[in-house]
């Protein structure tokens, strides 16, 4: 996106902090994209020639200006249409894991169950039997090495 | 055990148990199976006199702190049983793995998911909770997770 399709007075959107790792928009879940609304005050001349000042336009910021690249900013009536489409299909997503994960700690109440039939005060007694579960947790973004912390 | 099997001679089994998992609180509990047999004791029943419900065990295996001591038959079981309660611990144990190995699939399978909208487990919160709670519910304490 250049300068050119930006003028002064535009609602614009930072998407810095929306970009994933190849350069395309995501949904970012929980994250306050009010924080990255500005205003477009002034498109700067010369070097760096896709320069636009923007005065940010939530409370906290609100007399504050920045300069950005105008790849970095996008029309905030775009972004929005863009985003609420990652965002149903995030949210699609998001109610599958849910099912799944409904699914394993039913198995983990069962379990738990047996293993004090056994005379175990819990199932994370049983460290071989847990392992597969910790290392599937360890790979999806937990530390299972402080859950008995 | 029951009290007509409490016999003078007969081996009995119990197991060391603690109050929290830093070895506190020690005292004498039902006999637990494990790998390497630790915290168990084998005993023999004396005919010393003892107080209702309870019999004298002589401790001959184990790391015990008495030799002999007044123990409640609830707590007791037969030495004889030993291999039988070994067998369901173990047939009971690969259920147990068997279903956490399900369990495992089915994190990794979600876990998968979360990475095709360029998220993970820990950061869907409200699909993990079912999850996380279960844990919470069952042993362990999801409060350190992000120690």
């Amino acid at each position: 996106m250049s300068k050119k399709t930006f003028k002064v007075g535009d609602q614009v959107v930072l998407i810095a902090d929306f970009m994933g790792p190849n350069d395309k928009l995501q949904y970012i879940n929980y994250a306050a994209i009010e924080d990255n609304y500005c205003t477009v005050v002034e498109l700067l001349p010369g070097s760096p020639e896709t320069s636009v000042k923007v005065k940010w336009g939530v409370q906290d910021y609100w007399h504050s200006q920045d300069t950005f690249d105008a790849s970095k900013l996008m029309h905030r009536k775009e972004f929005e249409q863009k985003y609420s489409k990652l965002e149903t299909a995030y949210k699609e997503v998001e109610a599958q894991v849910k099912d799944k994960l409904k699914e394993a700690g039913k198995l983990i109440k069962e379990s738990n169950k047996m293993a004090k039939k056994l005379g175990l005060e819990s199932l994370n007694e049983m460290y071989d039997a847990i392992d597969p579960l910790y290392q599937a947790m360890d790979a999806c973004g937990w530390r299972t090495s402080s859950f008995s912390c | 055990m029951k009290k007509s099997d409490a016999k003078p001679g007969t081996k009995v089994i119990a197991s060391i148990c603690f109050d929290d998992r830093y070895g506190g609180g020690e005292h004498l509990g039902p006999y637990k199976y494990n790998e390497y047999d630790e915290n168990n004791l084998v005993g023999v029943i004396r005919s010393k006199e003892a107080t209702p419900g309870h019999v004298w065990v002589k401790w001959i295996e184990g790391d015990f702190d008495q030799e002999e001591e007044e123990v409640d038959l609830k707590i007791l079981m037969l030495e004889s049983d030993r291999a039988q309660i070994e067998k369901d611990f173990k047939q009971v144990s690969k259920e147990i793995k068997d279903k956490m190995k399900e369990a495992a699939k089915i994190v990794n399978e979600a876990g998968k998911l979360a990475r095709s909208v360029h998220s993970t487990l820990q950061e869907m919160y409200d699909a993990t909770n079912p999850l996380v709670d279960a844990m919470d519910n069952n042993g362990w304490h999801s409060s350190s997770w992000n120690c």
